[in-house]
């Protein structure tokens, strides 16, 4: 197979979503069924195109074709096969058909389940769909080909980046942008319903399984991303407050909002309005991050050489994808206001003020991420925005939102409390109370005190409410847990996971033991209670690299043989470059993490040593979260018939 | 690039991908090492929050804990030399502050122009907390009338999208013969075993060819040690090689012997330039100057000048040099194309017309038919 | 009430004016996100004596050179834009006094880094372990300070000093500080 016929099938797909757009729009404008019967084909065929696109791009990766100049940029011949394919996507070009990929893919799937929307909505929502995915794939033949190609190959290419020969390459992007991209279908909803000028409950329940799968997929791929940097980069550090990882987080922190409020529309028929600015946010804040990262505008780690066509590209899609819909929203908005009928103590009373707790952090880390360029913009000076002010200004702001999610589960719709409400209530000060006070003991700093009040209430909260709703001290509590039905299991899974991440945090920056100590082999290293020997130094060669590994031994405070770990550092010749492998034993209680840091047979190694306890519980929770929002999908009710 | 960059975490590489500054010399886990860290815990602990709160400059958004660049390790020295000289943590922040602005501060100090951004999350979030309670009495609008947008039924025919699908195809198909390149096959690796063995072997023969014509000419000079002409053929054959140094030395045995030959002259200079990553160095600069204000038409050291203004950024004037040249040379002389080609060049760079260039090539073919 | 809707439109709008100005500054060039600004400007140039390049030469003081306009250039071997800017700082040494900071440099090195590209400097400073640098707020070499008669800091470029910052930047300030 040729991978020419790649580059065909992108220019076949951008017609075909080209037809996608036009045909509804204009079946609907002359009432011609025949046309608005194509679009559903249209979108099926330009996902066939740019699956064959990407399936022959993946070919020249995987066959090294140097004579295209995007194999010779990324890759190698002597690279192992599955960084092969991952490096289809280790780079912009390959990463934005990916990207295009899941949107048409996502497109496809809707086309597939969504038959029983009425068909004005269906041709509307696919129409946004078909925009979205014209614009992108203009975008990629015009200024990020993936299919130039070269008339004389060289014989070798020249490589891809080593941090990025890992399966967190082959696994995050994905994850990833189905996250991102799964916020488009939400997007395409609220425009379509603005412009029909129709949201109803039939549309609240087609569009509840996609964010929640959006939700769940950000979630896995924010968190595989940060797994990643934890092993990868040699520190253990997870999270950073990097602009590129803020504006991953801002969608993040806009689903669940998105999430509630549908589900009050869905329920209650309320926060119509609401409901679609955060539709048309959550994709906002995706494409704003996907124009960050590609213009290379602020400055992150994560920048790459910037190419200036692309960022004024991109950004003539973000006017038009994201100011038209908001253009449009304060012109139909407030039609769709509807009066609020609750009391103070009803559940939507807490998912308003959970959404806008939400929101709020949102804006924060939207503030601080891009004032330091607003500021450089209005008068030259330059500062930096670091961790230290999002611990001081979102930290607490999320405190305040965790409370709230130890007792949503205890409010009912509409007006007053479940009865258990104030048991649940009491019941979760005191452990959150509990828990202050044992941190007192340890003169621990007072954000940590606070995040241990809210530990301790949140996951009491949750204990608290199922147990009551259960009662297992009482007979039937087989039948009544059987009644409770999947999407409450769902949002407890997922809270409960966000009580484990909690903890891991806390765990982590309170617990941590570290010792960095330049030994020679045979000696011994305390670290904390435990110690490790150094047993001696050596080198292997791996597939596509040189590796110099260091034995350690591992025994706990009793003499307890725990571990052998083998961190190691590798040069890969082909790309010159060095890397550093963290070797990590991870229990149930904590990692020992040990990096091996520089050094010579003379003077010793540099050996970086850390106990972590309880640290896999942020991946842990993490993953907690993205179990319950599958379990609430797979619950998911079927939209009646019209 | 002025700033080396130390580009080192990868979380959510994903969506950047090419990390292409990465220097070689750097691993990602130098940060911290063991010699640095004081005796006294105390002080230790203190040394690690203060460098938590500054920012490696020539990093991206890392702490000069975090951080391998060897300003972060300058740095991270002086704050535990302070620290030892008993200063508290806040002169010493200040002292930075005072040299490097507040850019390194990982948190903005409160001033003139921070106090928008620490104020405005308080401002959010009672804006925030006022939506929400306004939201119980929000008032409902007079509802919009539904657009006139419902289609009863679709009517799906097979047939029209089989044209529609002919349709795209087809100009898709047209499109790529403009855009794409149809008349390139495809060259996987597999496939070009014979072609890659023919280039390295031509590549292999070629080698050892010059290495044995470097013998050859180093042996001739052993014979001749006196003759310039042998130095000269030798220092060729250094070239050839790839070994500058080499060539330098058996130009400069050449010129001792001949310290008039001007070309041998302009040979070193831009074997000087050669080891300098072709950059014209001061002491070729003085060379070109020698060997000109004997011969202004030297080619060789006029096309070097031209270079030499051309990395200046002086672009006239590197035309102007390389039109003297153009103007001395015959039409046919091998450097021609290169000059041309370089005049354009500084031409296109200087953002000037370039001047007019009578074409060699199309003369040489009329003649040609003519015969 | 409705200005409520206008809001999201309104924050967006912000955002795309810093952002899409941003951009078209970063095209043109004038915003060049390397360049910090110097907190030295405007201010007296640090007290600096440094170990001459020349082993038995007498100390490099700056205060020696109150009176007349100085360049101070830090440079080192190990540094590759610093090879591309010496011709420049040559053509300026027949303008201004240039004095040359190795940072964090070998002395040998620096010696052959001379012989090889070229001295252009009236005299060289060694700052072998780079505090100099950091008392000059320096980040990122070649680093070049102009400092006027009277000792002050006029201007700091941090990168390559080529023709165009000469002619357009360079020569203005130290012709009207002159």
């Amino acid at each position: 197979m040729t991978p020419e016929i790649g580059h065909f099938a992108l220019v076949a797909a951008l017609l075909f979503s080209l037809t996608q757009v036009i045909a509804p729009l204009w079946g609907l404008y002359r009432q011609q069924p025949t046309l608005l019967a194509l679009t559903a084909p249209a979108q099926i065929a330009a996902c066939i195109a740019v699956l064959v696109a990407f399936i022959s791009l993946i070919w020249a990766f995987i066959t090294s074709d140097f004579s295209f100049d995007l194999v010779v940029q990324y890759s190698h011949s002597q690279k192992p096969l599955i960084y092969k394919i991952a490096g289809t996507w280790g780079n912009h070009e390959g990463s934005l058909l990916l990207w295009v990929l899941i949107l048409v893919s996502f497109g496809t799937l809707f086309c597939l389940t969504a038959h029983r929307l009425d068909t004005a909505l269906f041709g509307l929502i696919l129409a946004v769909q078909g925009m979205i995915s014209s614009a992108f794939l203009a975008f990629s033949l015009l200024t990020s080909n993936p299919f130039r190609r070269l008339e004389t190959p060289p014989i070798e290419g020249l490589g891809l980046n080593p941090v990025l020969q890992d399966i967190g390459l082959a696994l995050h992007p994905p994850t990833l942008y189905l996250g991102y991209v799964g916020l488009s279908i939400a997007f395409a909803f609220a425009v379509a319903g603005l412009i029909q000028g129709r949201i109803d409950q039939r549309w609240a329940r087609a569009l509840r399984p996609w964010v929640t799968a959006a939700w769940s997929a950000l979630t896995a791929g924010i968190t595989l991303g940060s797994w990643w940097a934890y092993y990868e980069l040699g520190w253990g550090g997870w999270w950073f407050w990097d602009p590129v990882e803020n504006v991953s987080l801002m969608p993040w922190l806009i689903a669940p909002a998105l999430l509630q409020s549908v589900r009050v529309v869905e329920v209650r028929g309320q926060f119509k309005s609401w409901t679609v600015l955060l539709a048309i946010m959550g994709f906002s804040l995706s494409l704003l991050g996907t124009f960050i990262v590609r213009s290379g505008l602020l400055t992150s780690v994560h920048s790459f050489a910037a190419d200036p066509t692309r960022g004024i590209f991109i950004l003539a899609i973000l006017l038009l994808a994201v100011g038209l819909p908001l253009v449009l929203y304060a012109w139909r908005g407030p039609r769709l206001v509807t009066v609020g009928d609750f009391s103070f103590n009803s559940r939507e009373m807490a998912l308003i003020v959970n959404n806008g707790i939400l929101v709020i952090a949102t804006a924060i880390v939207l503030l601080g991420t891009f004032y330091p360029l607003g500021l450089e913009m209005f008068n030259g000076a330059r500062i930096t925005v670091g961790p230290p002010y999002f611990d001081a200004t979102f930290n607490p702001i999320m405190a305040v939102g965790l409370l709230g999610m130890g007792i949503a589960g205890t409010l009912a719709w509409g007006h007053g409390g479940l009865p258990h409400a104030k048991k649940t209530l009491l019941g979760a000060l005191l452990m959150g109370l509990v828990c202050i006070f044992v941190g007192l003991g340890f003169g621990i700093s007072i954000a940590a005190l606070a995040g241990l009040g809210v530990l301790g209430w949140l996951a009491s909260g949750i204990v608290i409410d199922i147990a009551l709703r259960v009662k297992p001290w009482q007979k039937a509590a087989g039948a009544r847990l059987m009644r409770l039905g999947l999407p409450i299991w769902g949002m407890w899974l997922a809270h409960f996971g966000t009580a484990v991440f909690l903890a891991g945090v806390l765990g982590e920056n309170l617990l941590q033991t570290e010792a960095i100590v330049r030994a020679q082999p045979a000696q011994e290293v305390n670290l904390g209670d435990d110690t490790v020997v150094f047993k001696g130094i050596r080198q292997t060669q791996g597939p596509n690299y040189q590796s110099l590994s260091a034995e350690l031994q591992l025994y706990d405070a009793e003499g307890q043989e725990i571990a052998l770990l083998y961190p190691e550092r590798r040069f890969y010749p082909a790309e010159n470059q060095t890397t550093t492998e963290a070797a990590i034993h991870t229990t149930w209680l904590g990692d020992y993490y040990a990096v091996l840091g520089d050094g010579d047979p003379q003077r010793g190694y540099t050996l970086r040593l850390y106990h972590k306890p309880v640290v896999a519980w942020i991946w842990g929770g993490a993953g907690l979260m993205v179990l319950g929002g599958l379990v609430s999908l797979v619950s998911r009710h079927r939209i009646p018939k019209a | 690039m002025t700033i080396v960059r130390y580009p080192i975490r990868i979380m959510l590489l994903v969506l950047t991908y090419a990390m292409v500054f990465l220097p070689t010399h750097v691993s990602p886990v130098a940060a911290l090492s063991a010699e640095e860290i004081l005796d006294d815990p105390a002080l230790e602990a203190r040394a690690r929050a203060i460098s938590q709160q500054l920012r490696c400059l020539v990093c991206q958004n890392q702490s000069i804990d975090d951080s391998d660049a060897p300003l972060a390790k300058d740095l991270r020295s002086l704050v535990r030399e302070q620290l030892q000289n008993s200063k508290s943590d806040t002169e010493i922040l200040d002292f930075l502050q005072n040299q490097y602005g507040a850019y390194i501060l990982l948190e903005p100090p409160i001033s003139s122009s921070t106090w928008v951004l620490w104020l405005a999350p308080v401002m959010i979030a009672l804006f925030g907390s006022g939506m929400i309670l306004a939201s119980r009495h929000l008032k409902s609008a007079p509802p919009d009338t539904v657009l006139p947008i419902s289609t009863p039924r679709t009517s799906f025919r097979p047939r029209i999208v089989f044209l529609m699908c002919f349709v795209v195809l087809g100009s898709a198909l047209g499109v790529h013969q403009f855009i794409g390149r149809p008349d390139l096959p495809p060259r996987p690796l597999g496939r070009r075993a014979e072609e890659i063995k023919i280039l390295k072997d031509t590549a292999q023969a070629q080698q050892r060819a010059l290495r044995r014509s470097f013998v050859e000419a180093r042996a001739a000079t052993r014979l001749s040690p006196k003759d310039p002409a042998a130095w000269y053929h030798l220092s060729r054959t250094a070239a050839a090689l790839g070994d500058s140094e080499t060539e330098i030395n058996t130009l400069k045995q050449a010129i001792a012997l001949d310290p008039d030959a001007l070309a041998l002259k302009s040979l070193l200079a831009e074997a000087y330039s050669r080891v300098a990553d072709e950059q014209i160095t001061l002491p070729a600069r003085a060379l070109i100057d020698e060997v000109l204000s004997i011969d202004s038409t030297e080619p060789r050291a006029l096309f070097l000048r031209g270079l030499a203004a051309f990395q200046d950024g002086d672009y006239t004037g590197a035309v102007q040099t390389w039109m003297q040249l153009f103007k001395y040379s015959a039409p046919d002389a091998p450097w021609m194309p290169m000059v041309r080609e370089n005049i354009l060049r500084a031409a296109a760079a200087g953002d000037f017309a370039p001047p007019f260039l009578p074409d060699p090539a199309p003369i040489a073919k009329m003649t040609d038919v003519e015969q | 009430m409705r200005f409520i809707f206008l809001l999201p439109l309104l924050i967006f709008g912000l955002l795309a004016g810093i952002t899409g100005f941003a951009l078209f500054s970063t095209l043109s060039g004038t915003r060049q996100v390397e360049q910090l600004p110097s907190v030295l400007v405007e201010r007296p140039a640090p007290d600096t004596r440094q170990p001459n390049l020349t082993e038995g030469a007498p100390e490099v003081d700056l205060s020696h050179y109150r009176g007349q306009i100085v360049l101070v250039n830090f440079f080192a071997s190990w540094c590759v834009p610093c090879r591309a800017e010496i011709p420049m700082l040559q053509s300026l040494a027949k303008d201004l006094t240039v004095i040359g900071i190795a940072y964090k440099d070998k002395v040998q090195d620096t010696k052959a880094f001379l012989t090889r590209f070229g001295n252009p400097y009236h005299v060289v400073g060694v700052d072998l372990d780079g505090r100099t640098g950091i008392t000059w707020g320096v980040y990122g070499i070649p680093e070049t300070y102009l400092i006027d008669a009277q000792g002050n800091v006029l201007f700091r470029h941090a990168g390559v000093v080529d023709k165009v910052l000469i002619e357009n930047t360079l020569r203005p300030l130290w012709e009207t500080a002159g």
